[in-house]
Order: C-alpha cells, then sequence, then structure tokens
C-alpha cells in the first residue's frame, strides 16, 4: 500500500462519503423518530388491511413487524437506505479503472511506478471503508433515535391474583391509557447489528462488481450504465420470485435474495442463538434454508470473486491513449 | 543501451499499430520520433511504459522487460503525454507534492522551481486551468523527477511559443546532467534543434533513422550556371553530386564536409549561389511526401 495513494483516493471519494453520511445518518435517526409517531394498535391496524395482499413481500411474520424491533427495522429496508449504499458502492466501484480512464488520469497516475493492482486494491480499500462507515452511520443514526425516542405503549397487565388458587383476574381499576416509554426500553440497538453487516455486505458485493465492469471498460458513463441496469434487473427479479409461490425458483437469480436486513433483526431478536449460524435446521436436524451467516457470505463472496476478477482483468488488459 | 527494442510489434486485430520496430537509444541521448498522426510513435512510447502488451518482440529498459516488470522500468522513467490530464479537484501545489511523494525518485523543490521558471499559480484548482497551464503544470513534476530516461510524447502540442522554448531548454538541462530523453514531436525544428537521433515512423514501420550530426554537415547549394558545367575533379567526385534544375539553374548535394568543396565551386561559372543545410525537412518528405501537409513547417 502506497501512503500517498490512499491519501489521494480518500481525497476523491470525501465529498460522496460526506453527502451520502449525512444523508444515511439523518434519515436513519428520522426515520426510528417517525415510528413513534404511530401508536403501535394503529399501525397494525394499518398492516392488518394490506397483509393478505402484500404480506409474501415481507420477509418476517406480521406480529414482529408490528412490534418496535421490527418497525425499526424496516429502516434498513427504506430505499433510500439501500440505494443510498449502492449507488455509493456503484459510484466508486465505476470510478475503479474506467473513471480515470475516460477522464485521462489514469495515465499520469500509471506513468508512476506503481502496479496496477496496487491502484486498484488502494480504490477498493477505500471505498470497502467507507461502505463500512457508512452503514455504520445508518446504525449510529438508528441507535440516536432510539436513545432519544419516546413511544407510547399499553401498560403491563397488573391483574388481581387470587392467594391459593394462582388464578389472575383483570383489575377493573388499572389505568388503560397508554405510558410512554423510551423506545430503548423495547429495542436493543445491539440487536440491528448483524442486519447493518448485511448491508455492509450488500454494499461490498455492489461495489465489486462495478469495479470488474469497470476494469475493462473505457467509459465511465458505461460502466453505470451496465451496472445500473443489472442492478435493476436483478432487482426486479427479487419482486418477482416473491410475488409468488410458483416463481420461487427465481431467488437464486438475484443477489438481493440475501439481502435481508428485517429478517435478520428477527432472528436475532426472536431466536439470538441462530444470529451467526449458517443453515438453520428443522426439528429433524435437516437443513432447511440458510442461515444468516450464509447470506453474509454470499454477498461478500460475490463481491470478493468481482474484485479479483477485475484486478486480473486490469492487470492484463492495454491501457488506450486518452481520448 | 537504456533503452532497446527488438521486433517490437502491436497489433489491434487485423490493424498494425508498430511492426517489427528494432532500435536502440543510448544514455545521454536525446531521440527523437517522427512520423504523422497514426505512424506508431505514441504506440511505442506505451509500450515502453508498460501500457500496451506487445504482440511479438520484446522492449527494455535498462535491461528489464517492459512487459513483464513495468513498475521497476517506470521507476527509471518519467512520462510526459502531449495532453496531459491531471485530477482536476487537486490545487497545482497538491498536484505537484503528489507526484513527487507517490515515488522516490520525485524532487519537490525541483518541481516547485520549475513551475515558478513557468510563472505557475500553484493555489489555483486544475479545473480552473487552461489546457496549456496544466501542460506546464505536468511539465514541472516530469522534469523534477530524478529518472535516468524522460518520455516525452508531443509534449510542446498545447504550449505557445514562449513555453514551446522553455521545454527545449529543460530538455537541453536534463541531457546535459546526462539524463537520456526520447522525445516525439510533429514539429521538425524542435527535433531538429535538440535531438542527437530521430527516427522516421509511417504506419506503424521505422523506415529511416537519421544522426542529426550527419544531417547537418550535409548542404544544398543552388546557383545559376552562366556557361557549360565542366567535369568533377576525382578527388571530388565522391563528396558532391549534382543536377540541372530549368532555367539554366543548378543544384549540388553535399553529404559531408563542404569547406573542402569551396573552392572548386569559386572556379566555377556561377552567379546567385545560395547555401543551405539539407535539414530534417527534406529527410522526412522523402517518407511522408503526401503527409508533408500535416507537419507544422519550422
Amino acid at each position: 500500500m502506497n501512503f500517498v495513494l490512499i491519501r489521494k483516493s480518500i481525497s476523491d471519494a470525501k465529498w460522496l462519503f460526506l453527502s451520502f453520511g449525512v444523508l444515511l445518518f439523518v434519515f436513519c435517526w428520522t426515520r426510528v423518530w417517525v415510528v413513534s409517531l404511530i401508536e403501535t394498535p394503529r399501525f397494525t391496524a394499518i398492516l392488518d388491511q394490506f397483509w393478505e395482499q402484500f404480506g409474501h413481500f415481507s420477509p418476517v411474520s406480521f406480529s414482529h413487524l408490528v412490534s418496535y424491533p421490527g418497525r425499526v427495522a424496516l429502516t434498513l429496508a427504506e430505499p433510500i437506505v439501500v440505494f443510498g449504499i449502492s449507488i455509493w458502492a456503484i459510484a466508486r466501484g465505476s470510478d475503479a479503472v474506467s473513471g480515470p480512464l475516460d477522464r485521462g488520469t489514469l495515465e499520469m497516475l500509471l506513468a508512476q511506478p506503481l502496479s496496477r493492482v496496487q491502484a486498484l486494491t488502494t480504490q477498493a480499500a477505500v471505498t470497502t471503508a467507507g461502505t463500512a462507515l457508512l452503514c455504520c452511520l445508518c446504525w449510529l443514526g438508528m441507535s440516536l433515535g432510539i436513545q432519544y425516542t419516546v413511544v407510547k405503549v399499553a401498560p403491563e397487565s397488573a391483574g388481581l391474583v387470587l392467594p391459593f388458587l394462582d388464578v389472575e383476574l383483570p383489575n377493573p381499576f388499572q389505568d388503560h391509557q397508554p405510558v410512554k416509554v423510551p423506545l430503548s426500553n423495547e429495542v436493543n440497538p445491539a440487536s440491528l447489528v448483524p442486519a447493518v453487516m448485511n448491508l455492509f455486505a450488500m454494499g461490498f458485493c455492489v461495489a465489486g462488481m462495478a469495479t470488474l465492469v469497470s476494469s475493462w471498460d473505457r467509459y465511465r458513463w458505461r460502466t453505470i450504465g451496465i451496472i445500473s441496469g443489472f442492478y435493476i434487473v436483478e432487482f426486479l427479479v427479487k419482486i418477482v420470485a416473491m410475488s409468488a409461490e410458483s416463481l420461487q425458483w427465481l431467488r437464486p437469480l438475484t443477489f438481493f435474495s440475501a439481502l435481508e436486513p428485517q429478517w435478520f433483526v428477527y432472528i436475532t431478536v426472536e431466536e439470538p442463538e441462530l444470529t451467526w449460524s449458517f443453515f438453520l435446521f428443522d426439528d429433524n436436524g435437516q437443513i432447511v434454508e440458510m442461515g444468516p451467516s450464509s447470506y453474509n457470505l454470499t454477498l461478500l463472496g460475490i463481491g470478493l470473486i468481482s474484485y479479483l476478477a477485475a484486478a486480473l482483468i486490469f492487470h492484463r488488459r492495454d491501457l488506450p491513449a486518452p481520448l | 543501451m537504456l533503452v532497446s527494442t527488438n521486433n517490437l510489434t502491436k497489433r489491434y486485430g487485423s490493424f498494425t499499430a508498430l511492426d517489427d520496430c528494432t532500435c536502440s537509444v543510448a544514455p545521454g541521448e536525446v531521440f527523437g520520433l517522427l512520423g504523422p498522426n497514426g505512424a506508431g510513435k505514441t504506440t511505442l512510447l506505451r509500450l515502453l511504459l508498460g501500457f500496451l502488451k506487445p504482440t511479438e518482440g520484446l522492449a527494455t529498459v535498462d535491461g528489464i522487460d517492459c512487459s513483464q516488470k513495468s513498475v521497476a522500468v517506470r521507476s527509471r522513467i518519467a512520462y510526459l503525454p502531449g495532453d496531459a490530464r491531471l485530477v482536476r479537484q487537486m490545487k497545482g501545489r497538491d498536484v505537484l507534492r503528489f507526484f513527487a511523494q507517490v515515488r522516490r525518485e520525485g524532487d519537490l523543490r525541483r518541481a516547485f522551481e520549475i513551475a515558478d521558471d513557468l510563472e505557475l499559480d500553484l493555489a489555483q484548482y486544475v479545473a480552473f486551468m487552461s489546457t496549456g497551464m496544466r501542460q506546464k503544470l505536468a511539465l514541472a513534476a516530469t522534469f523534477s523527477m530524478n529518472t535516468p530516461l524522460l518520455i516525452l510524447d508531443e509534449p510542446t502540442a498545447n504550449l505557445d511559443p514562449t513555453v514551446r522554448s522553455t521545454v527545449l531548454q529543460l530538455v537541453h538541462a536534463a541531457k546535459q546532467e546526462g539524463k537520456t530523453v526520447m522525445f516525439s514531436s510533429h514539429v521538425l525544428s524542435e527535433i531538429e534543434e535538440i535531438c542527437d537521433r530521430v527516427v522516421i515512423l509511417r504506419a506503424g514501420q521505422l523506415v529511416h533513422l537519421q544522426v542529426m550530426a550527419e544531417l547537418k554537415r550535409q548542404h544544398r547549394i543552388r546557383a545559376r550556371l552562366h556557361a557549360a558545367m565542366p567535369a568533377v575533379p576525382d578527388d571530388l567526385v565522391n563528396l558532391i553530386s549534382f543536377e540541372h534544375q530549368e532555367n539554366g539553374e543548378i543544384e549540388f548535394h553535399s553529404p559531408g564536409e563542404l569547406t573542402v568543396l569551396l573552392g572548386w565551386l569559386s572556379t566555377l561559372p556561377l552567379a546567385e549561389m545560395t547555401v543551405s543545410p539539407i535539414g530534417l525537412r527534406a529527410i522526412y518528405d522523402q517518407f511522408h511526401h503526401h503527409s508533408a501537409a500535416e507537419t507544422a513547417n519550422p
């Protein structure tokens, strides 16, 4: 690693990072605060109307979705967050080779005694670190939102227990008005960490694929076009796959199948012992589906293979003179 | 030899950008590359820098294979393209600092000195600099590097005459320091002024190698002949050739030392005699007669 090259790469990325960092941090905080604006009974009633038609699009159960952890987890599935991370990844990935080649700046850079792999890995390292920091900012925004948001919850039942009979009767004198409690009582920010890691894995995957296209292309606009088109197709494949049981076979064809931050929160909250598992088993010990770690490994694997292929292509290709 | 190419060939499909090029450059030499657009000058230089992989043949710098060990090769080279593109978000000062620090051969103090000589405003962002200013900035970055070889690919293409002159001075200074310079240009006068040897390329082929010292000894003598041309003395037969022109004019060609011929010429019935060096243009036109108009007139 060349420290001067790293500094230059950070300098190249700083404004893009700052703008997305502020956007994601503020959005995540605000989105968590918005949870407090709709009380759970009302939210449940609204969601209930659509659940029959659209429930199959949800990766988690109805009861979890209407819970505070489920509602906060929705933040990580919001288009602004997913697309924000994706746009950062595409912008950075496309700028790995075809960007400076298009601008003509790659020629002066590679005229120095720097290997192409060194130039690529430096750029990739800064992109990966930036993706991780953006995900951290998402988590920080949500954590601060959780810390400073107050929600109304139904008071805990305080029934009258009949002595010797161990029977609890409703207390007619209890106040049923909702009580205000900090959201942090309902949601533990630590439970969001695996989901944020899933978001990071998706960013790494998209950045790797964008870098792969960039490594053989000459024009950045074309790189962005190709990878954006692929991204949209993959996104549509996931929606189609989720829309009907008969189309489930499409799921392995899209990397979006491995992006399920809401499901990560569900697993972390409801079955914490499975948070880092690679596979989920049924009662007979048979594998029923991939575990959260397999989801992340899939995304990280695609990203890593893309980066390796990009390095190989970039190492071997001819560098045309700037136009 | 510091630079050596052996049967170097680069093909793109059926198009041959450089065809079987064999040449060498000695340490301390200023070596010119001459040819119209598409002749293969830039391809040759990019092969030396390891930007392109040769289809056939071998190129070495300081004995190191340019294709296999391009990083080691580039540590010996300072390169300046004709249209240097620099990071637009950087200030001039930061550009010089970057190029001085990114490699061990960089010299920031020297870069600032050259920038000062070129009257560059280093506080300005590259994005707001004119093409000429950007080229000057790249010149300062390139000439400040302590490398044995300078590769300049049409370095004066975007510069005004004053700065062109400065570039030639910098090349002279580099030569004085013992550096080797490879210099490609369309401008014959520049090549003529600074180069020790010149190769002329045509359609990817190296068609002529000219030693400039030999060219400078060659002269063309034009005069009007008032009587019949006497026979050339035996001892001068190999030193001069002539041909009759229209209107009684005669043109002598001297491939070598002129002084031994002047005595004989003074005895001839000549008038309106002019003596001029052959010049690179005459050589160039032998190979690029149809494309001569493309080349800048000295």
